[in-house]
């Protein structure tokens, strides 16, 4: 039987040539992580019915760590490029 | 201050170099600050650890130099004791001083700074016209949409010239079924327009006193100059996530008596062959007198991208029984990439600035300084 929750967590790290500096991340109406480095949380969720959605500010064309795993299981783990003012923003599942 | 003991001078000689400039006011030649309005507000990359900023800034008559250790908590309270110092090599010296920032002296702040950082709501049509493109094109972020519109440009401009390559053909079916065919440009609106444009604020008191030495007149003994505490409140409002609009008003009190530094030697003995022995002092003459010192001022802080960044400001300045001053400056700076994590920021550039006191007879000034700053966090040293 499938849990009537899922457990999220979520890590942002800096990758190669990145340098994070601001990050707003949120699962519904919950805020997730800290302005700390390396950015992480988790957060339980009605299981199938929720959404991270983020900000986050750090070196133009460099790159970021994103990882999302749902009930311990990894469902996204790759680096994400910055834009060039230094910015990316996403959502996840899409 | 400048002490000098000669036997040989006259009784009392008074070389008033620039003198008859303190009789009018001159533009106050404080540190050339890239930044006015939006000097107090934190920027989006806030910092959460103490740290230390250098800057170094110099123009055609003087080279500033500033070191400043700010602390500022993720609550949004900041404080900053700076000192600063300056090296005139020529030009007339600071005059009334009427900005954030000292010419030369001591400081130290203190500021209560808000940002409201939060995502824009799900229900806003901007995150909703994005998060339907990343579902249709299965991309997770604004950068992985942005490649693939960049996939779309080349995939047309080949079908445009009748060049499509193997595959391509399949590619543009596939993009027309998922409904993911968007060029670039739009990749780029459609992130844009999800993004926040949080709105800033901020309240920055400030207790300082410049290492200006006044003549008094008559003895022209050398006096110290008064204390000066300020008030700046400042607003900004990013209008994309690139764009500030930012207002200050700032109120001090402190001196409201400017001039020209003069060099001024005067008697203070008799050696024993009867040869007058003299005293020289450089200084503004006259005593500081306290007064009210006002500032409104302008910015747009725009980061072009690739690291570009110009923020031209204005701004109106007045001291009680002082005229207007104008001014406008346009920095353009550059921050230097850095490709490791640890690496501290770097902005190197240029700021142009003019001036001009609204007297009856108007002084103008333009002036090209250069500013370098860094920054350290503390936690990283």
């Amino acid at each position: 039987m499938p849990p009537d929750e899922d457990l999220i967590e979520v890590a942002f790290s800096a990758a190669e040539g990145g340098r994070l500096e601001k990050l707003v991340a949120k699962i519904g109406d919950h805020a997730i992580g800290t302005p700390s480095s390396p950015y992480k949380g988790s957060h339980k969720a009605p299981a199938g019915k929720w959404k991270l959605r983020w900000e986050i500010r750090g070196t133009r064309r460099g790159q970021y760590h994103l990882s999302i795993k749902v009930n311990g299981e990894k469902k996204f783990d790759e680096d994400i490029s910055f834009d060039e003012l230094g910015v990316d923003n996403g959502a996840y599942p899409v | 201050m400048a002490h000098t003991l000669s036997s040989r001078a006259a009784l009392l000689s008074a070389l008033l170099a620039g003198a008859a400039a303190a009789e009018h006011q001159e533009p106050a030649k404080s540190i050339p600050v890239p930044s006015i309005a939006a000097a107090t507000l934190s920027s989006t990359g806030s910092l959460a650890t103490p740290a230390i900023s250098g800057d170094v800034n110099t123009n055609v008559s003087d080279t500033t130099l500033s070191a400043s250790v700010k602390l500022v908590i993720p609550a949004g309270l900041g404080a900053e004791l700076s000192v600063q110092s300056s090296q005139p090599s020529g030009g007339t010296g600071a005059l009334i001083d009427n900005s954030d920032s000292i010419a030369s002296g001591a400081q130290v702040s203190l500021a209560f700074t808000y940002g409201n950082y939060d995502l824009l709501p799900d229900t806003d049509p901007g995150v909703q016209a994005f998060e339907s493109a990343l579902h249709k094109c299965q991309a997770v972020s604004a950068s992985r949409l942005r490649e693939k519109g960049r996939q779309m440009d080349a995939l047309r401009e080949r079908q445009k010239k009748n060049a499509l390559e193997e595959g391509d053909q399949d590619a543009l079916a596939a993009r027309e079924q998922s409904g993911c065919t968007f060029s670039e440009s739009e990749t780029f609106w459609l992130a844009e327009r999800a993004r926040s444009r949080p709105f800033l604020a901020s309240v920055k008191g400030t207790l300082g006193r410049s290492d200006l030495v006044f003549l008094e007149e008559g003895t022209f003994s050398p006096v110290s100059d008064l204390v000066k505490a300020g008030v700046t409140v400042a607003a900004g409002q990013y209008v994309t996530s690139s764009m500030l609009v930012a207002a200050s008003f700032r109120w001090s009190s402190g001196n409201v008596v400017g001039g020209a530094p003069a060099n001024v030697c005067r008697q203070i003995d008799v050696d024993t062959a009867g040869n007058p022995v003299t005293l020289c002092d450089t200084g503004i003459l006259g005593s500081p007198a306290r007064g009210n010192l006002w500032r409104i001022a302008l910015e747009l802080r725009q980061l072009v991208g690739n690291g570009l960044i110009w923020a031209p400001s204005t701004s109106v300045s007045w001291a009680d029984g002082s005229p207007v001053t104008v001014r406008a400056q346009v920095p353009l700076l550059f921050e230097v990439i850095s490709n490791h994590e640890d690496q501290t920021p770097l902005l190197v550039g240029l700021t142009f600035g003019y001036a001009q006191v609204m007297a009856v007879q108007p002084v103008q000034s333009f002036t090209v300084a250069g500013t370098l700053q860094t920054q350290f966090a503390l936690g990283k040293l």
